[in-house]
């Protein structure tokens, strides 16, 4: 039965297969020149977000608030609730250092929300460089999945999706693909996972939007490939919701 | 006589590889005068092959070794050489390599070990020399540290051991000797095969190319430790699959490359899983159990279709039945259901007291009408059946072939040779299982 099945795999699957050439586009304007200048590898944060932005995945609307009054004003801008978290070059685990305030509500909740955060840095990560506080808009609605990248020694840049939350390791509901892949391979990664259930509407939740989804895989594909100097990315969580996908926090390492 | 694989529409950049597999003539370069059991001798293994090229013993000393006259250098033979076998001490190795290039010698398999799979600076640095000399010419180089080349075709073989493989029309590229003195084991048996040892030039891809475009191989196995170049293996991989399978067997899968990640991406990503990925975007079967390949060999190159994936069924055994129908289900197949004529024409012969389905179990009917009767009228119904894409023949093999009155091979031979679009299948239980299974390969059947 194993080898009749692998025949009928053969000769349904495999051949006589078109492979599709993928032609990349340019990932838009990044520019890696202040991160490449040392020899050592740098990780990056908030920075990681704008890459990622510019090569067309779509990026939590966000902003750097360097005072409370600039964070009035800005949260103002965003609409509440937000989400405060810390910037420093210096903090890669932000919630551990209290640097993560959820679901700020109100104007009165974020002048506490910053003051304490500030302090919670100056105890727990005494002397680290604070560049501000970041403001994200909050979202709730949606499935959160992770998206990355790494470069494998013997086969290059390596795309990594599935699904995302502090159990992703341990639930290893991943795939695999080396980059650049197609649209449509990046629905065929999707469909996959067995979070693909979960995404297109489990429960009578609203469903992902595939699409989108599949359109933020193929981007970080093409990044991954244009860009050799980023050995790894995580974009975690990337937030898989009814009419788009938005990325909310990730990282880089650049090398 | 050789038998050529060339064929006249092949693109010119595989057939350099030709020389290796099909050699007109062969310089031995470092042979042994020493001969007889324990020498490992490769003159007198091929002497003793039945390989019909000629053979140009070279040793420092000359002379003439197993009365074939020696010379003491590659440069002295005056003939054209296709293939240049070194197993010198490894220092003369480079120099060997830089007289063959010179003289033109397109292919060239270096036996001798302790070159990057030695563990001093020497061994790595005259690696290099090699790839330098043969860098920008026409010469190519397997190797170093391989069992070189088999091509049972021309019963011709590089290696300096003896071993028997069956002839098949399977081509093997291995990283390890074992696997291609073990080919018969592990693949079932071999018609051309290659060991890329510590591949300095010649890798999968090219190797790979070459048995695409020879019309004897039809199925081509990989033994795979490692990759140089991912991508030209994957690219050389989504040229040859659409043509011909290629089966994959990955050994030694080192957690190395996670274990220096930082990121989430990093740690999910194990170089085995990478692989896998590699070998499903390029249609490479991955084989998982090395004692598989050998049956899977056989039924891709016997079946040359399966249009869908419904299973019929027809056992002697309703236990048996149940078994195929699992096993159905765990790889992704289904059982056919069957159109109203392919019902009606069972229950026709079962008893009364029994209705027809898939899986049909022949048993009461065979026993009361005629066991053979009743496997090929069933096997025929089945196989006309617009709802079914291939069917598993499930028979005992509790006595000898030879005296059973339970043998249906010829029965299911002839039946099945009327629908040769669709792949059947055997199953053989009982202790003469091997017999029966040999019986029906000789016939073009897998078991």
């Amino acid at each position: 039965m194993y080898c009749l099945s692998e025949l009928y795999k053969y000769h349904n699957m495999i051949k006589n297969k078109k492979y599709e050439t993928v032609t990349l586009t340019p990932a838009g304007i990044v520019n890696l020149k202040p991160c490449t200048a040392g020899s050592a590898p740098i990780t990056l944060n908030e920075k990681a977000l704008d890459i990622i932005e510019n090569c067309g995945i779509p990026v939590v609307n966000r902003r750097l608030a360097s005072s409370v009054d600039e964070a009035l004003k800005l949260g103002g801008e965003i609409g509440y609730p937000v989400v405060l978290k810390i910037s420093s070059p210096d903090i890669t685990h932000k919630s551990d250092a209290g640097g993560v305030k959820l679901d700020i509500k109100s104007e009165a909740e974020l002048i506490q929300a910053y003051r304490e955060m500030m302090e919670a840095i100056r105890i727990k990560a005494p002397g680290a460089r604070v560049e501000g506080i970041l403001l994200q808009k909050s979202e709730s609605e949606g499935t959160e999945v992770i998206l990355g990248g790494k470069r494998d020694p013997q086969f290059g840049p390596v795309l990594v999706y599935g699904m995302g939350g502090i159990y992703a390791e341990i639930m290893r509901d991943v795939v695999f693909r080396i980059v650049p892949v197609t649209h449509k391979e990046a629905v065929e990664m999707i469909k996959e996972t067995k979070s693909y259930k979960i995404i297109s509407g489990a429960r009578s939740k609203k469903p992902g939007n595939i699409e989108a989804l599949a359109q933020c895989i193929v981007k970080l594909g093409e990044l991954l490939c244009s860009r050799p100097e980023i050995t790894e990315v995580d974009i975690n969580p990337l937030l898989v919701k009814p009419e788009e996908c938005i990325a909310l926090d990730a990282r880089m390492v650049i090398n | 006589m050789l038998i050529s694989t060339k064929s006249a529409e092949e693109p010119t950049d595989n057939t350099s590889l030709e020389s290796f597999f099909n050699p007109q003539s062969v310089a031995l370069v470092g042979v042994s005068s020493r001969t007889g059991p324990g020498t490992f001798n490769v003159l007198e293994q091929i002497l003793n092959s039945g390989y019909r090229g000629t053979i140009y013993p070279v040793n420092p000393r000359g002379g003439s070794i197993l009365g074939v006259p020696a010379y003491r250098s590659v440069k002295e033979i005056s003939h054209p050489i296709d293939l240049a076998i070194i197993s010198t001490p490894r220092s003369a190795v480079p120099e060997v390599v830089r007289q063959c290039v010179e003289k033109g010698i397109p292919a060239v398999i270096v036996i001798t070990q302790g070159f990057s799979d030695a563990d001093d600076e020497a061994g790595q640095r005259m690696h290099n020399e090699i790839v330098e000399a043969v860098k920008g010419t026409a010469t190519k180089v397997v190797g170093p540290n391989t069992l070189g080349v088999i091509n049972n075709f021309i019963n011709f073989k590089s290696a300096f051991l003896e071993f028997t493989t069956s002839t098949n029309p399977v081509g093997f590229i291995c990283q390890s000797g074992i696997f291609l003195a073990a080919a018969k084991d592990f693949t079932g048996g071999i018609g051309i095969g290659v060991d890329i040892g510590n591949t300095s030039d010649v890798g999968f891809a090219e190797c790979m190319e070459y048995m695409a475009q020879n019309p004897l191989i039809k199925v081509i196995n990989l033994h795979i430790e490692g990759l140089q170049d991912g991508r030209r293996f994957m690219e050389a991989a989504r040229k040859i699959t659409p043509l011909k399978p290629v089966l994959a067997l990955k050994t030694g899968s080192s957690e190395e490359g996670s274990r220096a990640a930082s990121s989430h991406s990093g740690s999910l990503a194990g170089e085995d899983e990478v692989f896998s990925a590699a070998f499903n975007q390029s249609g490479v079967i991955r084989v998982t159990e090395a004692s598989r390949l050998a049956n899977l060999n056989r039924t891709l190159w016997t079946y040359h279709n399966m249009a869908g994936k419904r299973i019929g069924v027809i056992t002697i055994s309703g236990g048996a039945g149940i078994m195929a129908v699992d096993a159905c289900c765990k790889y992704g197949l289904e059982t056919a259901g069957y159109a109203p004529e392919t019902i009606a024409l069972l229950e026709e012969v079962f008893p009364e007291w029994m209705r027809a389905g898939n899986p049909a179990d022949i048993w009461p009917a065979g026993m009361a009408k005629g066991y053979h009767k009743i496997v090929s009228l069933a096997l025929d119904g089945v196989l006309a059946d617009q709802g079914v894409d291939a069917v598993l023949c499930i028979t005992p093999a509790y006595l000898d072939p030879a005296e059973d009155p339970l043998n249906i091979v010829d029965t299911i031979n002839e039946t099945a040779a009327r629908h040769p679009d669709k792949p059947t299948a055997m199953w053989f239980f009982g202790p003469h299982k091997q017999k029966y299974a040999a019986k029906f390969n000789e016939t073009g059947r897998v078991p």
